[in-house]
């Protein structure tokens, strides 16, 4: 594409683009980007472990809780905190270390949340011009673009839900620009990278491994991957509380806790086995999903939630992969929609304030006051059954993508 | 384009709006921000737990307080009998126990009282059938001070006749201005308290986008920079918008 083109095709989508962003960055929040930039600070200080150094300091610090991710969301998040000081001024430590309701009525929040969030506009651009190179059509470049970009559920989840999932998920994309590409290498080490963020992008490891074309070559795509995630957590390992807060902790072993009780002790991971059967059979056919690794990445992930109780800044994982079926199978455009707005309101009906009106506190802490979806289905029937439900549309809606993908068969 | 720059003007337009639809959802407004929490104090058949305010606003119309109720186990009624400052029973709101979740906050909603600025009043929060062993805790701002007299205007909240009092009588005595008059047990009660003030939702509309405005413009430094950040933009696409016409 030429410097021309793209001004002429891209630069005003990517204005309206940021624009459309910057009118909705400085006013929604949700506690996790205050918690985690919170725990970042401290690098700032030297702190290089934080596990550790918030394990023995709990006692003394307004927020209470663990840093539950891996090692590199700490340094990037606050490394980014290091060079965006200046801009965020003096008050912002006292922000960060006002855990009271009253924080919110800070006059300073508004510049605080613009600038926390600025990395993840960065990143969102990024996919944005990551999921156009999976296409040489103009036409379907444009439509991805336009659909990455101006699609209000990604929108929500990076700008309103804000947490830092938008990095790990970036790693994966290019992992699989890379798997496209046949480097397989560089697809592992992305994955590697990302773990290094959050653990889920290991779960496409094995299936990248079937792509690689001898044994050599699997060997070398485990160790790059692992080893990547190993050297980045290897510091951690010795620190009980970053096994148990991290590496243990309920997020991470989220995919464990499904089962079928089998008797002496022994159980059916009911998350894992599709997961296994996906492999094996993906293993042995030759099929359209086998040559499309998107479509993988996307079954891989669908089949995760569909039998797990998962956080709604999760759908993010699962949203380029989406798009990308979106525009390469439009046949399956009723579902794949489907499925998004399902996935996402899922979590809104869960019993938690942050997850609807309380997002809207920057601009007036009345907002607390608003009953959420949780209370009002409540007032006529019970809510978890409205989860349950659209849990188990979902997951059905999944099946049949799975399917469909699966019995385009070429063997 | 002009699809897209109709859909951008849809999506930023609902996030500006969002806060003015989700502003009728807000029946009252708080007069002010809870204070942070400190220990608790038990309510129970011989513990009630006063406290006196000014309102901030007219149309009164609740007190909201922070309750522990572990596992659900106080399943009695909890009562905020609100005063005026000549002890006149004004209000009366009750939640039951079965609905209080532990730590919940809980608010107790009366009927408005039109001309409440600047006046004062007391509320007495009791809870006369529960025990004190599985009675439900108010947080408290900080620690009471047991048994003092709690006088307003020289003379004791008085609780009304007709509410349910058979067993709290034991700590009450009765006074020639009021029907029961509270003497012992009641706590020197710095309450964690929120009041609330009925509102038209127009009012509620009104003061969220004033406060909006108001506290995104206060931090002037940053107010000019997202103009300029918005009005960059906004020259830049008419520009490229231009520049593709060409």
């Amino acid at each position: 594409m030429t410097i021309e083109l793209f001004i002429k095709k891209y630069l005003p989508i990517i204005i309206l683009a940021v624009l459309v962003r910057v009118a909705i960055m400085p006013f929604y929040f949700h506690p996790d980007i205050k918690t985690y930039y919170f725990q970042a600070s401290f690098l700032q200080n030297g702190v290089v472990n934080i596990y550790s150094f918030l394990e023995s300091n709990k006692s003394k610090l307004p927020l209470k809780e663990d840093f539950v991710y891996f090692p590199l969301s700490y340094y990037f998040l606050g490394s980014y905190e290091i060079l965006a000081s200046p801009f965020l001024g003096s008050s912002f430590k006292d922000w960060l270390y006002d855990a009271n309701a009253t924080s919110m009525e800070n006059l300073g929040v508004f510049r605080y949340l613009f600038i926390l969030k600025i990395p993840y506009l960065l990143l969102d651009i990024t996919i944005a011009f990551l999921l156009m190179s999976f296409f040489s059509s103009q036409e379907q470049k444009k439509k991805i673009f336009i659909l990455w970009l101006f699609n209000p559920i990604s929108l929500a989840i990076i700008y309103v839900y804000s947490n830092l999932d938008i990095i790990p998920v970036s790693l994966t994309l290019l992992s699989l620009v890379f798997l496209q590409r046949k480097h397989m290498l560089l697809s592992a080490l992305c994955l590697g990278l990302g773990a290094g963020f959050k653990a889920y992008p290991l779960i496409f490891l094995p299936f990248l491994l079937i792509y690689a074309e001898n044994l050599r070559e699997k060997i070398k795509a485990v160790l790059v991957s692992l080893g990547t995630t190993l050297v980045i957590i290897a510091p951690f390992l010795l620190s009980p509380s970053f096994k148990q807060e991290t590496l243990l902790s309920g997020l991470t072993t989220r995919m464990l806790l499904p089962t079928i009780n089998l008797g002496f002790g022994e159980t059916i991971l009911v998350a894992i086995m599709p997961l296994a059967l996906l492999f094996f059979y993906t293993l042995i056919r030759n099929n359209t999903i086998k040559k499309e690794p998107t479509y993988l990445f996307l079954v891989i992930l669908l089949l995760l939630f569909s039998f797990i109780h998962f956080h709604i800044q999760w759908i993010l994982w699962i949203m380029p992969f989406l798009i990308l079926t979106l525009v390469k199978k439009p046949q399956l455009g009723k579902l794949v929609l489907f499925l998004l707005v399902t996935a996402f309101l899922i979590p809104i009906f869960y019993n938690d304030l942050s997850m609807s009106v309380s997002t809207l506190r920057p601009i007036s802490s009345w907002f607390t006051l608003v009953p959420i979806p949780y209370k009002i289905v409540n007032f006529i029937y019970d809510p978890y059954i409205i989860q349950s439900l659209l849990h188990t549309f979902f997951a059905s809606a999944t099946l049949i993508v799975t399917w469909v993908l699966l019995k385009e068969d070429n063997l | 384009m002009s699809r897209l720059i109709l859909l951008s003007i849809l999506i930023a337009g609902l996030a500006i709006l969002l806060p003015a639809i989700l502003s009728f959802g807000i029946r009252v407004i708080p007069g002010q921000v809870q204070p942070s929490m400190g220990m608790t104090e038990r309510i129970y058949s011989t513990s009630v737990v006063t406290e006196v305010f000014s309102a901030n606003r007219n149309n009164l119309s609740g007190i909201g307080v922070s309750l522990k109720n572990p596992n659900l186990q106080n399943k009695q009624d909890v009562v905020v009998s609100l005063f005026n400052d000549n002890s006149e029973l004004l209000g009366q709101s009750t939640v039951n126990g079965a609905s209080i979740p532990d730590g919940g906050f809980i608010k107790f909603i009366f009927e408005p009282i039109r001309n409440s600025e600047g006046k004062n009043f007391v509320f007495v929060l009791s809870s006369i059938w529960s025990h004190q062993s599985d009675a439900t805790e108010v947080f408290y701002v900080n620690e009471p001070v047991k048994n003092p007299q709690k006088l307003l205007n020289g003379k004791a909240p008085c609780l009304s006749k007709t509410s349910d009092l058979k067993i709290i009588m034991v700590d009450l005595k009765v006074d020639q201005n009021c029907t029961l008059l509270l003497v012992e047990n009641s706590q020197k009660a710095n309450v964690s308290y929120v009041t609330f003030y009925k509102a038209s939702p127009l009012l509620i509309i009104q003061e969220v986008y004033s406060g909006w405005w108001n506290r995104l413009y206060a931090d002037k430094s940053f107010f000019v920079t997202y103009l300029l950040i918005i009005a960059t933009l906004v020259g830049g696409l008419v520009l490229a918008a231009r520049s593709k016409s060409n």
